[in-house]
């Protein structure tokens, strides 16, 4: 990251801001969802324990249910569905995206449970027809999605590429 | 492989847990909170001094044994192990001066921003954070943002489910400054904060 700050004494965090140097802004353009249509209540899961726990659970947390992935769903399908639900939200074009990062943890495809290579953004791409993009798929555990935007932030505001986009899905059903 | 009857995979990563979980002190606790979902984001090129106004990381491996996720021991998929207790109490100690660093570089204060949405774990680990974080800083956030009780803990993306979310229901408006905060196994930590442009034209229509 050519203009960011390098980590120094009282300077905790690797920092890029608007006025950090680069020509360019970077805007958030779109934002688009894919949720699973089941649903399990946290009832549910805590009724198929296979101890007796006395947890309960949606009074800690605050979680009264989730959606889980059913049959025929993985993480290529749910995170297509993010993807074109994005576009469907956006001015611009599958054709405008000059680089496509998927930062999901589960890489589910098919009848696969996980696909290594090639990795998930290309499938991504050619599942929407982003047909200009450069594609990479990028690992940093819940914070994935940030650090995607992080780094397109910082090469829009270069000047190196003018949009991209990023696609993340979590499926704790591998 | 299907759970008896219900038509649940028993190789999801909460089905894994609930096999083994014993007692409200498991490691295996975080596990129970996981919900699936997709997000997605564009950026694009705006004038310079205009779109994200921060964004931010950073690394503190001394904690990164906090939570570890690997494949499974009992059946297919993963398992997730996490010192819940710790993790929330180191996160929300260290984040206060990461927050405060941000904000400055945004050159506002805690009380400017109207939405904050934070990494969703729990209810009570949001509040504790937030109280904290208003404590040390002074000001408070007009809005934090809360989204477990229907989506619960969706990894990197409970940031954009939420953002999506209140962005369909206008409840974020033109104008409004929002910040995200990610905190992630590691422990990594992101901010961003930006102010709601036209973005908000292309939401609600459907309601």
């Amino acid at each position: 990251m050519a203009q960011a700050s390098n980590r120094q004494p009282g300077h905790w965090l690797t920092l890029q801001s608007a006025d950090s140097g680069g020509p360019w802004g970077c805007r958030i353009e779109s934002v688009g969802v894919k949720l699973p249509a089941e649903r399990l209540t946290s009832r549910d899961l805590m009724s198929k324990t296979s101890h007796r726990t006395h947890i309960q659970l949606e009074r800690l947390t605050g979680i009264h249910e989730r959606h889980v992935v059913g049959p025929g769903e993985n993480s290529f399908t749910l995170a297509t569905g993010a993807a074109r639900d994005c576009l469907a939200h956006s001015q611009l074009q599958a054709s405008d995206i000059e680089m496509l990062i998927s930062t999901s943890i589960t890489r589910s495809k098919g009848r696969t449970s996980q696909s290594f290579e090639p990795p998930l953004s290309l499938y991504i791409k050619q599942a929407i027809g982003a047909t200009q993009a450069v594609n990479f798929d990028l690992s940093n555990a819940c914070a994935g999605m940030l650090t995607g935007v992080f780094v397109l932030q910082d090469l829009v505001a270069q000047g190196a590429i003018k949009c991209g986009m990023v696609v993340q899905v979590n499926t704790s059903r591998t | 492989m299907r759970h008896g009857g219900s038509g649940e995979y028993i190789s999801h990563l909460s089905w894994n847990a609930a096999r083994q979980i014993r007692s409200l002190f498991s490691k295996q606790l975080a596990s129970l909170t996981l919900g699936d979902a997709g997000a997605a984001v564009m950026v694009e090129r705006a004038p310079r001094g205009s779109g994200i106004d921060v964004i931010g990381f950073t690394t503190l491996a001394e904690h990164s044994r906090l939570c570890l996720a690997f494949p499974s021991s009992v059946g297919p998929g993963a398992q997730m192990y996490t010192k819940s207790r710790t993790l929330h109490r180191v996160a929300i100690e260290d984040m206060a001066p990461l927050v405060a660093e941000t904000i400055a570089e945004a050159g506002i204060e805690l009380g400017d921003i109207d939405y904050l949405i934070p990494h969703q774990t729990s209810a009570r680990a949001i509040r504790a954070g937030t109280q904290e974080f208003v404590r040390r800083l002074g000001t408070s956030p007009k809005h934090v943002v809360v989204n477990l009780e229907e989506y619960g803990n969706t990894s990197s993306t409970t940031l954009f489910v939420a953002l999506h979310k209140y962005l369909e229901e206008q409840r974020i408006r033109k104008g409004d400054r929002v910040m995200l905060l990610a905190l992630a196994s590691g422990i990594e930590i992101g901010m961003a904060i930006f102010t709601i442009d036209s973005l908000v034209d292309s939401y609600g229509h459907t309601h």
